[in-house]
């Protein structure tokens, strides 16, 4: 299975992206990433479907939603791997 | 007991503040931003929804740039502490808190008073007067906690933004009394209490940091973020907020701003202004009461004096015959008392809030009246 995670600068604007988020009908859910996957930012993101992922990038951009990552999660036998979005 | 003191902290909340704070101490009492699980999320949500509520009523586009705080007080010292470096200077007005004059004398940094009148009015003017070319703040007490007297924040705004420093608004009697927008205003930073003119709860304030103001950090500490790094985040609200914080009582203040602000803008500051302007109707017959408000621009808060009687036992006998709370003294601002010439002695200060009526109106100025005939 394979999700997108969008990693904000704090957990407040990750609230604020999922409320604004919500009143566009996108779901998503806050979750704590794993520590090792070395951020330099908030270790909290959304995580949503993974078609809904360039739209919510957009309107993060749009709405000045300070994001420190983007990763495609897949679920593997052995865990979930993790794939970085360039975000420039 | 006829509660007079607002200015120190209202007494009396909304009833949807107390059903907020006891919800969330008895089902959301996790650790806000600390932990993945539903709980610690939907304790940071919390925190988040009042952050927002108190953007909206602020008019500030960014809810991140908002720390929470415990007072007043913590707000303007990450403010001041926070922006000031050696060889900076400041200027406060004479209508200051302690909370604002003890750390800029603290910071070392050279400071100039803005002079007020005698009713605690700073005119733009006075505080051009007051900088200087390497003036990097100018601190402004929004409304007197001693006098109630409202400063004029657009004009002061104008005069400090043309010599380019930074405003800091000590909004601790404004917060949720009378309007404040910090786009319009042109406010660098606002520090406000939560449990006054807000009616959260005790323990409740913050501060807001324009995008544009680079602030270094009071506090270090875990912030739930950046885990790794040895330096403090550089982000807001991290950047600031340091430790666990009072979660219960931000969701509070979050349901109390929701209330201030479906009352309408300034509907607190039109209740309290028509109650204090009644106080001193009745009191202006009163000879031996000299009042220390002027004729526009005062809020729900009125100093005065009794002749040949010390403010500290017109308080205690208000308290202990009367039933009435006030405050007396120099109410942590001498700065101001000097600038109302009621230094050192004090006032009797009287600050009606949003639950007084015109009864307690009555009340008060029956008991000056025969404290005055005794």
């Amino acid at each position: 299975m394979e999700k997108g995670i969008v990693v904000y600068s704090s957990i407040s604007v990750v609230h604020r992206a999922r409320k604004l988020l919500k009143k566009k009908h996108v779901a998503t859910h806050v979750v704590q990433l794993p520590s090792d996957l070395g951020l330099k930012g908030c270790s909290y993101g959304l995580e949503c479907a993974l078609e809904d992922m360039d739209g919510i990038l957009a309107y993060s951009h749009e709405k000045n939603l300070n994001m420190k990552a983007a990763y495609k999660m897949t679920e593997t036998e052995s865990g979930k791997v993790y794939t970085a979005y360039d975000l420039s | 007991m006829i509660y007079l003191d607002n200015a120190a902290t209202t007494l009396e909340k909304p009833g949807v503040v107390y059903k907020t704070y006891f919800d969330a101490v008895r089902r959301y009492s996790a650790n806000a931003g600390r932990g993945g699980h539903r709980m610690a999320m939907r304790a940071s949500e919390m925190v988040s929804d009042a952050a927002e509520a108190v953007a909206e009523l602020f008019k500030i586009d960014a809810p991140e740039r908002i720390a929470f705080t415990c007072n007043t007080t913590l707000a303007l010292n990450l403010a001041i502490h926070g922006l000031l470096k050696a060889g900076d200077h400041v200027v406060i007005t004479g209508m200051e808190h302690n909370s604002v004059l003890r750390p800029v004398v603290h910071s070392g940094c050279a400071y100039s008073v803005a002079a007020a009148d005698g009713f605690g009015c700073i005119a733009p003017a006075a505080v051009a007067n007051a900088m200087r070319k390497n003036t990097r703040l100018v601190i402004v007490n929004h409304i007197s906690n001693v006098c109630g007297q409202i400063q004029d924040i657009d004009a002061i705004s104008k005069v400090v933004h043309a010599r380019g420093a930074f405003l800091l608004v000590d909004a601790a009697q404004s917060a949720g009394v009378t309007a404040i927008d910090v786009v319009r205003q042109r406010i660098d930073m606002l520090a406000f209490a939560g449990h006054k003119g807000l009616m959260g709860p005790l323990g409740t304030g913050g501060l807001y940091v324009g995008a544009h103001v680079e602030l270094s950090p009071l506090l270090q500490g875990g912030s739930g973020s950046e885990s790794e790094n040895v330096y403090q985040p550089s982000t807001m609200p991290d950047l600031l907020v340091s430790g666990t914080v009072n979660a219960p009582a931000i969701a509070a203040l979050g349901s109390a701003v929701r209330y201030v602000q479906a009352l309408g803008e300034s509907a607190l500051l039109s209740h309290e202004r028509a109650l204090a302007d009644a106080f001193c109707a009745r009191l202006r017959e009163i000879p031996q009461v000299k009042l220390y408000r002027s004729e526009t621009g005062g809020s729900g808060v009125v100093s005065l004096n009794i002749a040949h009687k010390n403010p500290v036992e017109v308080s205690s006998e208000l308290d202990t015959k009367f039933g009435i709370a006030v405050r007396s003294g120099l109410h942590c601002a001498p700065l101001a008392h000097k600038s109302l010439s009621t230094y050192p002695a004090g006032t009797v200060r009287f600050s009606f809030g949003y639950f007084n009526t015109m009864r307690d109106v009555e009340k008060a100025t029956d008991a000056i009246y025969k404290i005055c005939k005794a």
